[in-house]
């Protein structure tokens, strides 16, 4: 029973955020499944188990706790709202360019710092730096970042970008 | 009444999502290298295909459903712009050649140890 030692090792060393993942599953698993029998309570129970106990490499910090408070919430949603705007600016700038006959389009690539240092707002903001407009994350090593651009205004417009500020605040409010 | 005007909306948001997919294929065709068709790509898709798990989800019934839809939605926006910097990424570290008047430039910079002086790197490299 190494699993089971392992799955008693992390609930002792972390149980609120262990029973917060393990609530979250459970509920979008009894949504998902449809039905609220104990067949389907128990197998849920078990599968969301052991996928709490593979959790770890996301949301910890280095002591392996899951931690988060409300300001991280607000300002994630603040982000994510941002974030759908910008997509949708980002198709309309797309379809421009590919539909005007003329095509204005003036790529390149450019060179860029960023300072952040945990592995989920990265990947993230590097995420929305693909989404966002005219602009595509080619590589991200330390911190330097590697952007392409198909206009230099689009390129420099990620430099300082305003949902750059948000991730920071993120960032740093987790460190409390 | 009230099916007509949830019918026209989801008519709207299928020729939206139609719309994007197709910027994307044209956006394909049209531009000049792998990473600027790699911007029509990553990005209409996204869109495209969101319009239309939008427009699934105003029309079938029941609330399980509407949540596969919904996670659907969320894989796709987590796992396209991935698929598209891996691709990019790809191109890159082999040296595919860019468009012919495409430009480089470096504005990293280093902080040195006086405060607030900003070393700027060569432009271009």
């Amino acid at each position: 029973m190494f699993l089971n030692r392992l799955l008693l090792q992390r609930f002792r060393r972390d149980l609120t955020g262990s029973l917060l993942i393990l609530a979250t599953l459970m509920i979008l698993w009894l949504l998902i499944s449809g039905s609220a029998d104990w067949q389907h309570f128990a197998t849920g129970l078990v599968l969301m188990m052991l996928l709490t106990l593979f959790w770890n490499q996301m949301t910890v910090d280095e002591q392996g706790r899951t931690r988060f408070n409300w300001h991280q919430i607000k300002l994630l949603l603040r982000y994510l709202g941002f974030l759908e705007l910008e997509i949708l600016k980002a198709n309309f700038v797309v379809a421009y360019i590919v539909l005007s006959p003329k095509m204005p389009i003036s790529p390149g690539l450019i060179v860029l710092n960023l300072n952040l240092k945990r592995d989920l707002t990265r990947v993230l903001y590097a995420n929305s730096i693909t989404l966002t407009p005219g602009t595509i994350t080619v590589d991200l090593e330390d911190d330097r970042l590697l952007v392409h651009g198909m206009t230099k205004h689009h390129a420099f417009g990620v430099r300082n970008w305003y949902l750059y500020d948000i991730m920071k605040d993120l960032e740093e409010s987790a460190a409390e | 009444m009230l099916s007509l005007i949830r019918d026209i909306l989801v008519l709207i948001l299928l020729f939206g999502g139609l719309f994007f997919l197709v910027v994307g294929v044209v956006g394909l065709i049209r531009l000049p290298d792998i990473y600027n068709r790699l911007h029509a790509l990553g990005k209409c898709d996204t869109m495209g295909s969101g319009l239309i798990i939008l427009a699934m989800v105003l029309i079938v019934p029941g609330m399980t459903n509407i949540i596969k839809l919904l996670l659907m939605e969320v894989f796709i926006l987590a796992i396209n712009p991935v698929m598209t910097h891996l691709i990019t990424k790809t191109a890159y570290v082999r040296g595919t050649p860019m468009a012919d008047d495409s430009f480089v430039i470096n504005a990293y910079y280093e902080e040195d140890e006086d405060e607030g002086e900003l070393y700027r790197g060569e432009g271009g490299y």
